[in-house]
């Protein structure tokens, strides 16, 4: 399932890409580093300050976008939990590295050197990193959505299991109530470069993946909020809300009231919008429903065998 | 005694007489349970639907000879001494349509109302909260119609009962089981005489267990004989509450006396009514959400009455206002009156007082059951369908079902069919079904139509109640449909 | 006496109670006579990222929780998955079927309130577990709602013994389908015993779940054959179509 990108993202492309011309420049460097085949042992690197201690990185393959496409879908379980595997252990450890670096450097390839460097590794490693900049933004996004379940525990009051609540449980407005709690979390979390991160993410090449984690978002968000809907609304809601979390953050880049409080009123008028249109809808089908059984009554009523 | 039996017999008597004789004695003997006790028809429900029902199966004598029981499960005795002085009125009123009072007529129970305390009403006042627009239900003069310009009759729904009640004690003849809960339902038991494995037996507390041929269910929205007999009923709960409440009006209204004038207004959180009552008394009927609700009934009685004054007066911006103050709306009322023009003959008169101990709610939902009728089964009132009280047709509909229903167990009786069969009740199911659906439909449109606040249906439906109020033909038909003398269409 | 058709549905019938008698008597062996899944397509490949389980552990209890591997997640997904679809279908075809069922023949409302209970009690297990679990629902849910129906209504206005028929295909597909499901989880589970690991009482719970629904599955199958689905005129044509009709549903369910 993948939601398509909305005019908004199409207009954002056009924004951040006419008005950060000069990350641009620095972009190209990125993508020529990527399109070295990741077949190349560093044996024939000439760069850097010639570590000879230096490791070899071990060229492991990420992860298939099947693999991904399972993970997403995919069974979870509780007794047998798998962990989350998005990166190999070397990418792991260079991109943790190079995460510390972000506020200095931004999600740019030198924080990747930077990581690279302090992990151990030789500069020239991340080209191990076929997509460069955006692996550190897809990093960034991962662990964000990863911890988004811890801090649901605070913000909610713990329980034993975050989201494993019983089916309804909670009421539409709680469940609304949290939803808001967590987009708004989830949004505060970017920092300062994120501006960045979304003109890189709105590149034609990197829409893909930037799409399938704003769906694994909007999944852990509304099973942490603990909405428990089994039936098509499933899929709309995860659609809306991916959405609405787009469209919230575009707003964030141009906001520049105290604590983003702009974009807070923004994501809730959306929320409203969204539950009213639903309810319209819900109506309606309740409606449809109620006029086709009532339909089969009347003839019944009225002696036809049916 | 049957080793006796045998030994004495035995000489005289063959083997097999013998053996038929001592089933017999152990027939008459034995402590197995005891006979059914067998009703033709068991009404579980004492509300009006039910007493109706009874009622005017009682006083035809073609059906009179039929053996009926009621099982109620409060206490009758306390409805049936139901007493009130004057000037005090119970919250709970129905607006009952000239075609239910003649029904009640016909069987010989609307001579047992307190007449003193039923209030017929002859003008109509209709107009949306948001525009305006007004639809005036009136009998021009010169074109009222033979049976009367009375619209409808406005009448506690304890009196009705009590007015049943004492008719069917005059009838004599019902069995009546009150202050017994039903229970369990269950069918019957088969034997050697009687196969009553298809018969429904209402098992009450006491241990008492009714056997009926034919198992009427007038008990209400969560009707068990509906649950026993697998009826689904479908719909949906509207998210609002009916607040009612008696309220002292400043005088008898425009029309004084004899001109008694109900009104009603579209606010987009719901009509609010307010139906007269004799003297200066008048019942409020308000369909709000739950919210504003629980902060009508909160309210201090000067501030409840300010509320209500101002449903009739101000626009429903200042209205939203005054639902979230928490205490003062007599003040604010006061203050935004004198800013508000309005005519004052054009909405009820000021209410002055509220009674002590009237103010309470009750959620809205609609329901309609999937049929009416089962094996052995008959649904009738709330029961059978649940509507919104905006058009004020609920218990109407309930007596229509009852009337109905006699109709189809009289033809059945004089046709010498089984009144509980349902060849025999499927004409009872083909008359009313349609005609309830198309009325839950309509109430159930006009609510949706009235929520809008703001859009495009506003201008549209403001339009269509002018073009309606102009129309005098197509006024007059809806105000017969309403009133139920109208051409059947359904 | 039997008509020639109703021999291979017998059969059929017969050779799916067997399977259930099977597992039923022998809790946690795998069956490797009926087994058709290659034991070695089975084997656990461990995703490259995760970290290899400690075998150099001696004691045999505790080397803790196996974590699954993404093809039997994928697995367990698509399983629920189905498993949903088909009691919603199962729900919608007994709604459909009793009201023209009742009225020819009332003695029938027990047993059909009887399955219709028990296949609601279903429903809500598997919609509990597909949430607990995170599993996507089937996107296909409104056309599987309306076809049911349709199928429900459609075998009653043919006549009992039609319902009934189409009772008897639904149940046995679906019982078939339920096997092969415990199948596959009894094997996971002997494979974990037999390395060393511990099962934990997610997977205990969900096989004796679905062992019990496979159970009253097979019993509404009894019911229905008990009161004449073999009678249905063509019974070959009717359970035919429909069995088919099933098995497509589920291929297309465990994907969509």
């Amino acid at each position: 399932m993948r939601p398509s990108p909305t005019p908004l993202r199409r207009a954002a492309r056009q924004i951040l890409s006419s008005s950060f011309t000069t990350i641009r420049a620095a972009a190209p460097a990125h993508r020529s580093l990527s399109s070295i085949t990741t077949t190349s042992t560093g044996s024939d690197c000439t760069c850097g300050n010639g570590r000879t201690t230096a490791r070899r990185p071990q060229i492991q393959s990420n992860q298939n976008p099947q693999q991904q496409q399972q993970q997403r879908s995919s069974y979870h379980s509780y007794d047998h939990p798998s962990p989350p595997a998005s990166f190999t252990p070397v990418e792991e450890s260079i991109l943790s590295a190079a995460y510390l670096h972000v506020p200095a450097h931004g999600f740019t390839s030198s924080a990747l050197v930077a990581g690279a460097r302090d992990a151990g590794y030789l500069d020239i490693s991340p080209t191990i990193l076929p997509e460069g900049a955006f692996t550190l933004i897809r990093y960034h996004l991962v662990k964000q959505r990863e911890g988004l379940a811890a801090r649901a525990r605070e913000v909610f009051g713990g329980e034993g299991h975050v989201g494993a609540y019983k089916l309804g449980g909670l009421s539409e407005g709680e469940i609304k109530g949290r939803v808001e709690a967590l987009m708004w979390k989830a949004s505060r979390e970017q920092g300062g470069y994120w501006t960045v991160a979304g003109a890189i993410m709105a590149q034609p090449s990197y829409v893909p993946p930037s799409l399938k984690e704003l769906a694994l978002l909007s999944d852990e968000i509304l099973f942490l909020a603990g909405d428990s809907s089994v039936d098509p609304s499933w899929y709309t809601k995860r659609v809306s809300l991916s959405t609405i979390y787009a469209a919230a953050e575009l707003f964030m880049t141009n906001d520049h009231s105290p604590e983003f409080m702009d974009t807070r009123a923004f994501l809730n008028r959306r929320l409203r919008e969204v539950n009213e249109v639903g309810g319209v809808f819900r109506n309606m089908r309740e409606w449809v429903g109620f006029t086709a059984t009532a339909g089969v009554n009347v003839l019944r009523s009225k002696g036809v065998r049916i | 005694m049957e080793a006796v039996v045998r030994r004495k017999a035995a000489a005289y008597v063959c083997r097999s007489c013998t053996r038929q004789f001592q089933r017999q004695l152990r027939r008459n003997y034995s402590n197995s349970a005891p006979r059914p006790d067998i009703y033709d028809v068991v009404c579980v429900g004492g509300g009006p639907a039910g007493l109706s029902l009874l009622t005017a199966l009682r006083a035809n004598p073609v059906t009179s000879h039929l053996r009926v029981a009621l099982v109620e499960a409060q206490d009758l005795s306390k409805v049936k001494s139901w007493k009130l002085p004057p000037n005090k009125y119970s919250n709970r009123c129905s607006s009952l349509t000239p075609t239910s009072a003649l029904f009640l007529d016909q069987i010989g129970a609307w001579e047992h109302l307190d007449q003193t305390r039923v209030q017929p009403y002859h003008e109509m006042q209709v107009w949306d909260g948001v525009t305006d627009a007004r639809i005036e239900f009136d009998w021009a003069p010169g074109s009222a119609p033979v049976e009367g310009t009375t619209i409808a009759y406005m009448n506690e729904n304890l009196n009705l009962t009590s007015g049943l009640l004492k008719r069917l004690e005059q009838l004599g003849g019902v069995s009546v089981f009150e202050g017994a809960k039903v229970e369990n339902i269950t069918f019957g038991e088969e034997t050697e005489d009687l196969d009553l494995s298809q018969w429904p037996v209402v098992h009450i507390s006491g241990g008492k267990q009714l056997t009926a041929r034919l198992l009427v269910g007038a008990d209400g929205a969560n009707s068990p004989v509906r649950a026993f007999a697998g009826i689904d009923a479908k719909g949906w709960d509207y998210d609002r509450h009916g607040v009612v409440a008696t309220l002292e009006m400043e005088g008898e209204g425009w029309g004084g006396e004899h001109t008694k004038i109900a009104y009603q207004r579209f606010l987009p959180t719901g009509p609010v009514a307010m139906l007269p009552m004799p003297g200066n008394i008048a019942t409020l009927v308000w369909s709000t959400t739950p919210e504003n609700a629980s902060l009508l009934k909160r309210l201090p009685p000067k501030d409840f009455v300010a509320m209500v004054n101002a449903a009739f007066r101000l626009s429903t911006v200042d209205l939203a206002f005054m639902h979230t103050q928490g205490a003062d709306q007599d003040d604010e009322y006061s203050w935004r009156l004198q800013h508000t023009p309005f005519n004052s003959r054009a909405v009820p008169q000021t209410v002055v007082g509220v009674q002590e101990g009237t103010v309470a709610s009750f959620p809205l939902k609609m329901r309609h059951a999937d049929t009416y009728i089962g094996e052995r089964v008959a649904l009738v009132g709330d029961a059978a369908h649940t509507i919104h009280p905006l058009a004020g047709q609920g218990l109407n509909q309930g007596q229509g079902d009852v009337q109905s229903l006699a109709k189809t167990i009289e033809f059945a009786v004089t046709h010498g069919q089984d009144i509980g069969s349902i060849m025999s009740l499927e004409s009872y199911v083909s008359e009313r079904y349609t005609a309830n659906h198309v009325l839950l439909g309509v109430v159930d449109k006009l609510h949706k139509l009235y929520s809008a606040e703001s859009g495009p249906l506003v201008p549209l439906r403001s339009l269509g109640l002018n073009a309606v109020n102009a129309l005098g033909p197509l006024k007059s038909f809806f105000m017969k449909q309403a009133a139920g003398s109208g051409t059947k269409i359904f | 006496m039997l008509r020639p058709a109703t021999r291979p549905a017998l059969a059929a019938t017969r050779q799916v109670r067997q399977c259930a008698a099977r597992f039923l008597s022998s809790p946690a062996s795998p069956d490797t006579s009926s087994s058709s899944v290659n034991n070695a397509s089975t084997t656990p490949r461990t995703n490259s990222t995760s970290p290899p389980p400690n075998s150099k552990s001696s004691s045999t209890n505790s080397k803790g929780k196996k974590p699954l591997t993404a093809e039997q997640r994928e697995f367990l997904s698509s399983a629920l998955r189905v498993n949903q679809a088909g009691e919603l279908a199962a729900t919608l075809i007994y709604t459909g079927q009793t009201p023209p069922l009742v009225t020819r023949d009332p003695s029938l409302r027990p047993l059909m309130k009887h399955m219709y209970d028990q296949e609601a009690a279903h429903l809500r297990t598997f919609n509990d577990l597909i949430y607990r679990h995170r599993v996507r629902p089937t996107a296909l849910y409104p056309l599987w709602s309306v076809m049911a129906s349709g199928l429900g209504w459609g075998t009653a206005m043919l006549g009992k013994e039609a319902a009934m028929a189409c009772t008897e295909a639904v149940e046995t597909e679906i019982g078939g389908h339920y096997n092969a499901q415990i199948r596959r989880l009894l094997e996971m589970v002997s494979e974990w015993e037999a390395e060393g690991y511990e099962v934990g009482a997610e997977f205990r719970d969900l096989i004796n779940t679905l062992r019990r629904i496979r159970d009253e599955e097979l019993e509404h199958l009894d019911h229905a054959v008990e009161h004449d689905a073999q009678k249905a005129e063509p019974h070959w044509l009717l359970t035919g179509v429909i069995r088919a009709g099933c098995r497509g549903a589920i291929w297309v369910s465990e994907r969509v």
